[in-house]
C-alpha cells in the first residue's frame, strides 16, 4: 500500500516524549515489513532537520538526517523531487482545499499517487476531509 | 546458515566501489539480494554485519530516547512541524 508520510509521523518517530510516538512506530514497524511503501517530497528532510536543530541542536539534527538517508539508500522510503508538474499540483491544492504551501506539497503528493496520507495535524485533516484518502491506524 | 566461523575472502572493488560478496560468505550471514547490512569503519578495516528489523528499531528508539531527554514539555510534533510551517 503506497502512502505519503507527513513530517509530523516522522518527527514523531525520533522521540520518545511525543504523544504521537508510539503511532509512529506502528507506522515504522510496517515500513520495515514492507507493508506500506511510504512516498515523502524532498521537502520533508529540510523540513525535519530543520525542526530538530532549531528546537534541540546540530549533533541531533544530523544523527536524524542520517537515519532518513539510511532509510532512502536502502529504498524503505521513496523521495520525489518538487518538479514544475508539482509545483502546478500543489499550487492548485493550496487554493483549492485553502492548505499552506508545505502542508499542500505533502496533500498534492498524495493526489498524484493515489497514496493515503498520513498525518498527526488535524489542521490538514480538517481541510482534506473527502479529498484525499487518510490512513487510518 | 551454514556454521562459519572464520572465513577470509579477498576481492576487488568495483567501477562505481561495489563490493561483491561471494556465496559462501552471504550464505554463512543469510545474506540474500534486499537483505540489509551495516557497515562500520573500524581504524585500518572495516566490518559488514547483517542488519535485522528489530535491530533497525532498536537504533531508532535509541535516537528516540536522546532526542525524548530534550523534548520540550507540553510539545507535540505537530507543534514542531507547525513552528516550521507557519
Amino acid at each position: 500500500m503506497r502512502v505519503v508520510l507527513d513530517s509530523t509521523v516522522l518527527i514523531s518517530i525520533f522521540s520518545d516524549k511525543d504523544k504521537f510516538h508510539s503511532d509512529g512506530m506502528k507506522i515504522f514497524s510496517s515500513i520495515m515489513d514492507k507493508k506500506i511503501k511510504p512516498i515523502i517530497p524532498t521537502l520533508a528532510l529540510p523540513e525535519i532537520c530543520g525542526a530538530i536543530r532549531r528546537n534541540f541542536n546540530t549533533r541531533l539534527a544530523e544523527i536524524v538526517e542520517n537515519q532518513l538517508n539510511t532509510w532512502i539508500t536502502n529504498e524503505f522510503l521513496s523521495i520525489k523531487e518538487l518538479n514544475l508538474e508539482r509545483m502546478k499540483l500543489s499550487t492548485e491544492t493550496a487554493i483549492g482545499c485553502n492548505l499552506k504551501g508545505a502542508d499542500a506539497v505533502f496533500v498534492s503528493l498524495a493526489k498524484e499517487f493515489k497514496a493515503e496520507l498520513v498525518t498527526f495535524d488535524r489542521e490538514v485533516t480538517n481541510k482534506i476531509k473527502g479529498k484525499v484518502k487518510l490512513l487510518k491506524f | 546458515m551454514k556454521k562459519i566461523d572464520t572465513l577470509e575472502v579477498i576481492t576487488r572493488l568495483g567501477s562505481k566501489s561495489q563490493i561483491v560478496l561471494r556465496k559462501d560468505i552471504r550464505e554463512a550471514l543469510g545474506l540474500k539480494p534486499g537483505s540489509i547490512v551495516k557497515i562500520k569503519k573500524l581504524d585500518n578495516r572495516a566490518e559488514i554485519k547483517p542488519v535485522t528489523k528489530e535491530e533497525m528499531i532498536t537504533e531508532v528508539e535509541r535516537i528516540a530516547k536522546m532526542i525524548g531527554k530534550k523534548w520540550p514539555k507540553g510539545k507535540t510534533s505537530v507543534d514542531l512541524i507547525r513552528q516550521e510551517r507557519d
